[in-house]
């Protein structure tokens, strides 16, 4: 009876850590290029006790249980008319440099010109791409293509001051979350390949446009509604584990 | 006279088992692809004969499971319905139509049955399912070029237009006979074969839920403690009346 009481405690853990995943999820909600983070019930699970005879891939089990996932679909892309804003459609990142000199991916395209004439996102991290922008530069405009173009003072046409890439990952799957947008690869993993936007199997930037959150209200409220029912139904069972011990324990009467 | 103290024990026993099986039931009602526990009581005289008797006069027709010695779990099995299906949108979810096939996972020596098509590429490009084990293909091993892959109804999985994989179903010698491993893992200790090719039907960008249904497991937990009570109450009864036989004999 005292797994009974374990395993309800794991289900209604299992469903807190599903609470969290969702209001960070409504958080986000019109965060640009946010990913909606989802638990692995089975990984959840798996921490708890082995149910008595059942136990066949414990011994197999020394990784430690990735608990989040992240939904990498497609965003919306709707247009802001802004010049620094780009959507990246399909796969791809974009290669920011993070303070502890590793490297982080995002997709929150928008862009700003920093301080020493580079690009960096809105919450201030310097894309690594090649961007040069020359004092008193106009117009700065980002292309389909990931070109970065700029009227000078003095020219006549806009000229190229740099070029944007996007790296794809054959498995964006293991990347984590660091907060901001910006997910960042663990050890071991391969290196991205660097392309063009709309090389190497990527698609064009969409210019002048922003991904939204991929976040879907009515699936959460769905999944909300879901949670507090399982949760009702452990706590219950939980309880009626407990009666039962009771009883057990008062058998034997005065 | 200790019979039954011992019968009422043997009560006792199944129902922390059914309790067990309901718990783990509504632990997991969220964790796609679950089959439901069920702890098949075993028949009351056959229970009683394999617990009084000793293993050598049990009647042998009985079933391997039924000469089990009492404080040995009963088997965990499983209720094979279908769950619900989830849209997810996520490429690797794969959710199975045939309500009789699943997907084989191994991890190089075992292999489980499961329904649970939450699959993500791991190291090597080498699809998982659930404990990061092998998902098996057409081909041993499912290799992706990418995550970025569509599941077709016939179980091939295209990367940008071109066949890259194809998932491979399996079905149970014996269905009834599969038993609960952990998590949504089956074990088939009968065997299991390949679907023929043209039965393969899954949904990508689907998961199929857990069977646990909130009603039953009520039920269940219902008509358990009552049983619990009255048996506890059948105990406290025969404790009593024991004393009393042990008093008037006293007095005489």
């Amino acid at each position: 009876m005292l797994d009974a009481l374990y395993i309800s405690a794991i289900g209604l853990r299992a469903q807190q850590e599903q609470l969290d995943a969702t209001a960070n999820n409504f958080a986000n909600l019109s965060t640009t290029a946010f990913k909606r983070q989802s638990v692995d019930f089975a990984a959840i699970l798996d921490r708890g006790p082995a149910l008595s005879g059942a136990d066949p891939a414990s011994t197999t089990d020394a990784r430690p249980n990735s608990l989040q996932r992240f939904d990498m679909a497609q965003g919306e892309v709707h247009a802001t008319g802004r010049a620094l804003d780009v959507a990246i459609v399909g796969s791809g990142f974009l290669e920011v440099e993070l303070a502890d000199n590793k490297t982080g991916y995002s997709r929150a395209g928008s862009l700003q010109i920093s301080a020493d004439g580079g690009l960096s996102l809105a919450s201030g991290q310097a894309l690594k791409a090649d961007v040069r922008i020359p004092a008193g530069a106009k117009a700065v405009q980002i292309q389909a293509d990931g070109s970065v173009t700029a009227q000078l003072p003095g020219e006549s046409t806009p000229r190229v001051v740099g070029q944007i890439e996007l790296a794809t990952f054959t498995n964006a799957g293991v990347l984590q979350y660091r907060g901001d947008g910006i997910f960042i690869a663990p050890e071991g993993t391969a290196d991205p390949t660097r392309s063009r936007p709309g090389e190497g199997g990527t698609e064009p930037l969409a210019t002048q446009s922003l991904e939204a959150s991929n976040v879907n209200m009515t699936d959460e409220m769905v999944s909300m509604t879901l949670m507090q029912r399982v949760y009702e139904l452990n706590s219950r069972v939980a309880q009626v584990a407990d009666e039962l011990m009771g009883m057990a324990n008062n058998l034997r009467r005065g | 006279m200790s019979d039954i103290f011992q019968i009422a024990g043997i009560g006792l026993f199944e129902g922390k088992q059914r309790l067990e099986a309901i718990s783990q039931n509504a632990a997991s009602a969220s964790l796609p692809g679950y089959r439901r526990h069920v702890v098949t009581g075993r028949a009351f005289d056959a229970a009683l004969a394999t617990s009084s008797a000793s293993p050598a006069q049990a009647p042998s027709q009985q079933a391997p499971s039924q000469q089990a010695p009492l404080q040995q779990a009963p088997s965990q099995q499983v209720n094979l319905h279908s769950g619900s299906m989830m849209a997810t949108g996520r490429p690797l979810d794969v959710a199975i139509d045939p309500q009789d096939l699943f997907f084989a996972l191994t991890d190089g020596t075992q292999t489980w049955l499961t329904r649970a098509g939450a699959f993500r590429v791991g190291e090597d490009g080498v699809v998982v399912g659930e404990r990061d084990l092998h998902v098996i293909g057409m081909q041993g091993d499912v290799r992706l070029p990418s995550s970025d892959v569509t599941v077709e109804a016939d179980g091939r999985i295209t990367y940008q237009g071109a066949t890259v994989a194809e998932l491979q179903l399996f079905k149970p010698t014996e269905p009834s006979s599969l038993l609960a491993a952990q998590g949504s893992l089956l074990s088939a200790p009968s065997g299991m074969e390949p679907a023929q090719k043209g039965e393969v039907r899954v949904r990508g960008g689907t998961l199929e839920a857990s069977n646990t249904d909130a009603a039953s497991e009520m039920l269940e937990l219902m008509t358990l403690s009552r049983q619990f009570e009255s048996l506890s109450r059948v105990l406290q009864n025969y404790d009593e009346a024991l004393g009393r036989v042990i008093e008037k004999l006293g007095e005489g």
